[in-house]
C-alpha cells in the first residue's frame, strides 16, 4: 500500500515536471517570493497568498521549492560564489571538449548543448583583460581586445569574419577577395581600412581611423562610415554618429585614453578588462576624468584616480567588488586600501 | 514492455546482463576505475526509482547509456565546481575553512547556481546574482545595468524559475 502511494507520487511529480502548466506555477511561486523579498504583505496580500497555496497540492509543492531555493541562496558568500562562478566560464571550455567527445560516442539528442558549444569554441578568442594580435594568412592583421570571441574563414572567393562577442582592430590587406564581418546587428564590408568593431551586448560600433567601412544592417539599411566617424547601430537603426579619433584605440597600448569621460562611463570601459564588480555611487557618476591610464595593473590605474580626482575607491570581497564613492572629509578614518 | 511488475529477480538479470560493457564504457569516460563503479551504482538507482514511474525500457543500452552520461557530466560539473571553489577560497583575504557540511551545502548549490545560470543571458545572470546575492534593490540594479526596473524583476524571476526547473530535474 506504500510502496503504491510512494509510486503514484513520483509519477504525477514527473507528469508535472514536463508540463507548461508546471512551469507557470513555478513562474507564480518565483513572484510569490520576489513579493516577499520586497517587503512585508498587506493583509489583503497575505490572504490572497494562502488562497493561493491552498489551491492545490502542486501549488503547495511550488512554494515550498521557492522556499527551499531562497533559503539555500541565503547560505551562499556572495564572494566565494561569484568567484566560483566566474572561475567557471574559464573552465567551460575545457568541459566543452570533453562533451564533445562524449556526444560523438553516443550520438544521441543534446540541443542544449550545440548552442553552447557554438558560442564558446570560437576559433580565436581572449579572456578578460587579455588583448592579442594575430596575422590571418592573407595578411589581415587583428588586434583582439578583452573577452572577444571571433571565427575566421578565408575561402578562394571570400575572407569572412564573424565576431560574437567583444572588440576587434582591423587593418586590412591588399588581398582582391571581398572581406566581410558579421556581428549580431548586421555585416560590415571594410574598403581599404583600419578600423574598430565592437560588439556590445545590445549594438555594434563601428569606428574607422583609415579609409572607409560600408554598413549593412540586417533589415537591409545601408551606411558608409568614413575615416574619423563613429557609429552604432543595432539589427533595425542606426544612431547618430560621433567622431572617433585614434585615442580610442588606446587599448592596443594597454591604455584607457579619457577626454572628459564621465566617471560612469570610465569604469564602465576599466571592468571590461577586469573580474569582478564596478559601483560608483550616483553623486560620483558625472565626474568628468581625463588622462591616459593604464588598463593593468588595477591597483596602479586606480591609485592614479584617487589621486587626480576627489574619489575614494575601495575593494572588497576577494578584489571582486570596487566601489567608487566621493572622498571623506580629511581626517576621517579610512579603509580605502588604495588611498595614498 | 514495463519493468514495473517485473520482479527483483530481473532486475538482477537486467543488472548482471548490462552492468559489464556499461561498466566499461564508464570507466572510458572517466579514467577512474572507482568513480566508474560509483557511477554504475547511481545509474542502476536511477533505474530502480524510474521503475517505478512504470517507465518502458525498449532499448535498455540507449536508455542506461543516457542515464550514465547525465551522471557523467554532473561529475564532471561537480569537480570543476569543486576546483573553482577552492580556488576560490585561496583568494580570501583571510583564511576560512568551512565545515564538511557547510562546504557540501555550499557546493550543491553552487552546482545548481552554475547549471541553471549558464543557460541565461549575462545581464540575467547578472541581475539576478545582484539581487539575490548582494541584496540589492531592483532600482540599483537597474542604475547599474541601464535596464528598466520592471525588467530587473522579470529577469530576476526568470533565473528564479530556471534554478527551481533544475532543482526538479536533479531529483
Amino acid at each position: 500500500m506504500h510502496a503504491r502511494d510512494g509510486s503514484k507520487y513520483l509519477m504525477t511529480q514527473s507528469e508535472q515536471a514536463s508540463s507548461p502548466n508546471h512551469a507557470h506555477l513555478l513562474e507564480e511561486a518565483a513572484e510569490w517570493l520576489l513579493r516577499h523579498q520586497e517587503g512585508p504583505l498587506s493583509d489583503a496580500e497575505i490572504a490572497e497568498f494562502k488562497a493561493w497555496r491552498q489551491r492545490s497540492s502542486a501549488h503547495e509543492h511550488a512554494w515550498q521549492k521557492a522556499e527551499q531555493l531562497a533559503q539555500r541562496l541565503q547560505c551562499m558568500p556572495p564572494d566565494i560564489t561569484r568567484a566560483t562562478l566566474n572561475a567557471r566560464g574559464a573552465q567551460r571550455r575545457a568541459t566543452l571538449t570533453r562533451l564533445a567527445l562524449l556526444i560523438g560516442l553516443v550520438p544521441l539528442g543534446w540541443a542544449g548543448w550545440s548552442q553552447v558549444e557554438r558560442h564558446f569554441g570560437a576559433d580565436y578568442a581572449t579572456q578578460t583583460g587579455e588583448r592579442r594580435q594575430i596575422k590571418l594568412n592573407d595578411g589581415t592583421r587583428l588586434w583582439l581586445n578583452t573577452r572577444t570571441r571571433l571565427d575566421v574563414t578565408i575561402t578562394t572567393a571570400q575572407r569572412h569574419i564573424h565576431l560574437y562577442e567583444g572588440e576587434l582592430n582591423i587593418t586590412t590587406s591588399a588581398d582582391p577577395r571581398p572581406m566581410k564581418i558579421t556581428t549580431t546587428a548586421g555585416t560590415l564590408q571594410p574598403l581599404g581600412t583600419v578600423f574598430t568593431v565592437r560588439e556590445a551586448e545590445d549594438y555594434t560600433q563601428v569606428g574607422v581611423t583609415e579609409g572607409r567601412v560600408a554598413i549593412s544592417l540586417h533589415n537591409g539599411q545601408q551606411h558608409l562610415v568614413p575615416a574619423g566617424q563613429q557609429l552604432r547601430f543595432n539589427a533595425t537603426r542606426l544612431f547618430s554618429p560621433n567622431t572617433y579619433s585614434k585615442s580610442q584605440e588606446g587599448w592596443i597600448q594597454g591604455m584607457i585614453i579619457a577626454d572628459n569621460q564621465s566617471l560612469e562611463d570610465f569604469v564602465h570601459n576599466l571592468s571590461r578588462y577586469h573580474r569582478g564588480w564596478f559601483r560608483v555611487s550616483p553623486e560620483l557618476a558625472a565626474l568628468k576624468i581625463s588622462g591616459s591610464y593604464p588598463i593593468t595593473p588595477l591597483d596602479q590605474t586606480l591609485n592614479m584616480l584617487a589621486r587626480t580626482y576627489p574619489v575614494q575607491i575601495s575593494r572588497s570581497g576577494l578584489g571582486y567588488l570596487t566601489t567608487f564613492t566621493r572622498k571623506a572629509t580629511p581626517g576621517k578614518g579610512s579603509q580605502s586600501t588604495t588611498a595614498p | 514492455m514495463s519493468m514495473a511488475d517485473k520482479s527483483p529477480s530481473d532486475f538482477t538479470a537486467f543488472y548482471i546482463h548490462h552492468s559489464g560493457w556499461l561498466k566499461g564504457w564508464l570507466c572510458r569516460q572517466l579514467n577512474c576505475r572507482e568513480t566508474a563503479a560509483d557511477l554504475l551504482q547511481e545509474t542502476f538507482i536511477r533505474v530502480l526509482l524510474r521503475q517505478r514511474q512504470q517507465v518502458s525500457i525498449r532499448e535498455p543500452k540507449a536508455y542506461l547509456t543516457q542515464i550514465a552520461r547525465g551522471l557523467v557530466i554532473s561529475h564532471w560539473r561537480r569537480q570543476d565546481i569543486e576546483q573553482a571553489y577552492r580556488e576560490a577560497l585561496t583568494h580570501l583575504p583571510e583564511p576560512v575553512a568551512p565545515s564538511p557540511e557547510v562546504t557540501e551545502q555550499l557546493l550543491e548549490t553552487l552546482c545548481l547556481l552554475d547549471q541553471a545560470l549558464s543557460k541565461l543571458p549575462t545581464p540575467v545572470q547578472q541581475a539576478f546574482l545582484m539581487a539575490q546575492l548582494d541584496h540589492l534593490t531592483y532600482r540599483d540594479i537597474a542604475q547599474q545595468l541601464n535596464v528598466a526596473e520592471v525588467t530587473i524583476k522579470r529577469y530576476v524571476k526568470r533565473a528564479l524559475v530556471q534554478c527551481m526547473l533544475v532543482m526538479d530535474q536533479n531529483t
